[in-house]
């Protein structure tokens, strides 16, 4: 059976592939609502490893995601350089006044990289789903949750025609560099204006297509509804999913009363439960970096 | 054919959700070459060819055409590496950028052929002036609460270089795509008169 898929499924024997989708969902929601909900420079820092790490874990090569990887890689650049030239995060010692107006102090590039862990986990959580999960099973997941039948289908045929386009843009554009036409000739406005020949022909397959499907569709009775259809396939779920769905909410509680409500312990009328410290490793790390240091000067 | 051929359903039909998804594809591919090759801040391009159709599906395809620059912009979210919590909000100005030049035209009753100096001040206005702007305020000023954009200046640069660079895509694609083929879409059946059908 053919796994192609627009999105970035690629079948592999790791844990993560025989999740429920929707257990991948909720995993993705609480990673993401986690990131945005810690404001702290390291435990954001963690919370990109620790993603990524799962990330590596689902066996799909990097070099599979390469088109996203490159865009959050480019994310971080523009981000780093927008908060050096472009922010004003208060701090003790203001380096730079830019002539516009914005500074950059000591806290500048501390409070970008804060932001760039942030959505570099969110993305990197999202790539989780995406890599494991076939684009048909994160709608029948969508399905299981009662998400409109019609919904799953317009988002499942949207997916679907997105590589049945790329293909035709490539036969169209082929077409034209057989005739010898050269369309990135000119500037951005020539280049553009060259390339509304080939989106011609792009719109009429597009409308000739929906034509066919609707055909299709309507002779095998189909009904936006979708009342009386019947699922081929149900979602399976294990004691695994229930587990990392379990652990998943437990993480998002803990951080959203610690880190949003402020809570050190939650106190439940007839006792008190107080909320673990996450211990802290970058400490850690620089004392053993200057103890290591330390010992290099007195050898020397 | 002629025009007299144009084929009018009386609701909601499957060919609607069809044409939506199908619609939904091609934004998704353009918005994506968009985003990935001019990109300006994250999700944002400098020259985003998406919006040219999403004008002209608007203006077609009424709110099929809305919703279609809706999915296609979450699709290609989804595959530049916006977390999935930003780009179901996010997607909403491509939305807004097919339902202002979808509005205009059925309240004015403008014909998309460009035919009179109304239809054409019509389609400045709203679909190559205004279609971007409420978008654009609404998408950076999210970024911007959420600190990908760091500051008013940055969130400035950002609107600033996405409507410019959509008025160009607008003026050069979509204005010949309605001249030459709004006579087609009518022929097909497909073209949607009304808001819904």
């Amino acid at each position: 059976m053919s796994t192609r898929s627009f999105l970035f499924y690629l079948p592999r024997n790791s844990p993560f592939h025989k999740l429920n989708p929707l257990t991948k969902l909720v995993l993705v929601f609480s990673i993401s609502f986690i990131a945005l909900i810690v404001r702290d420079f390291e435990l954001n820092f963690w919370i990109m490893v620790v993603t990524f790490i799962l990330l590596l874990l689902t066996r799909v090569p990097l070099k599979h995601l390469k088109t996203p990887l490159l865009s959050i890689f480019f994310m971080m650049i523009t981000l780093v350089l927008m908060y050096s030239l472009l922010s004003r995060v208060p701090g003790q010692h203001v380096y730079i006044v830019f002539p516009w107006g914005t500074y950059f102090t000591e806290n500048t590039l501390i409070y970008g990289l804060t932001i760039v862990f942030r959505i570099v986990s969110m993305a990197f959580a999202t790539l989780l789903l995406l890599a494991t999960t076939k684009d048909t099973d994160i709608i029948k997941g969508l399905s299981a949750i009662k998400v409109p039948y019609v919904i799953c289908f317009t988002f499942s045929l949207a997916i679907r025609s997105i590589s049945m386009f790329a293909d035709d843009w490539r036969t169209i554009l082929e077409a034209y560099r057989s005739k010898g036409v050269d369309l990135s000739k000119g500037n951005i406005v020539e280049r553009l204006k060259n390339y509304v020949g080939a989106l011609i022909p792009l719109v009429v397959l597009t409308l000739n297509k929906v034509k066919d499907i609707d055909f299709a569709a309507e002779s095998r009775g189909f009904r936006i509804s979708g009342k009386g259809r019947t699922q081929f396939e149900k979602l399976q779920w294990s004691i695994t999913d229930i587990v990392l769905i379990i652990i998943s909410i437990m993480g998002f509680l803990y951080f959203y009363l610690k880190y949003k409500l402020g809570l050190d312990s939650i106190n439940l009328y007839l006792f008190v439960i107080p909320l673990p410290e996450i211990p802290r490793i970058l400490p850690i790390i620089y004392s053993f970096i200057s103890h290591v240091i330390s010992f290099i000067f007195s050898v020397f | 054919m002629g025009e007299e051929e144009v084929r009018i359903t009386g609701g909601i039909t499957p060919m609607h959700i069809i044409l939506t998804a199908i619609n939904s594809g091609v934004i998704g591919i353009l918005a994506i070459l968009g985003v990935v090759y001019t990109p300006v801040v994250p999700g944002v391009a400098a020259l985003y060819p998406a919006t040219a159709f999403e004008v002209a599906f608007g203006i077609w395809f009424g709110i099929w055409g809305a919703i279609a620059s809706y999915i296609g912009c979450l699709i290609m979210n989804l595959y530049t590496g916006i977390p999935i919590v930003f780009a179901i909000p996010l997607s909403l100005s491509d939305f807004l950028a097919a339902a202002i030049p979808m509005a205009a035209f059925r309240l004015a009753k403008s014909d998309p052929e460009l035919k009179t100096l109304k239809d054409w001040i019509n389609y400045v206005i709203s679909g190559v002036i205004l279609s971007s702007v409420p978008g654009s305020l609404y998408y950076c000023y999210i970024l911007l609460k959420i600190g990908w954009i760091p500051s008013w200046e940055a969130f400035w640069l950002s609107v600033i270089s996405w409507n410019v660079g959509n008025y160009i895509v607008v003026l050069v694609i979509t204005t010949p795509l309605l001249k030459i083929l709004t006579n087609y879409v009518k022929r097909t059946g497909l073209y949607v008169k009304g808001w819904f059908s």
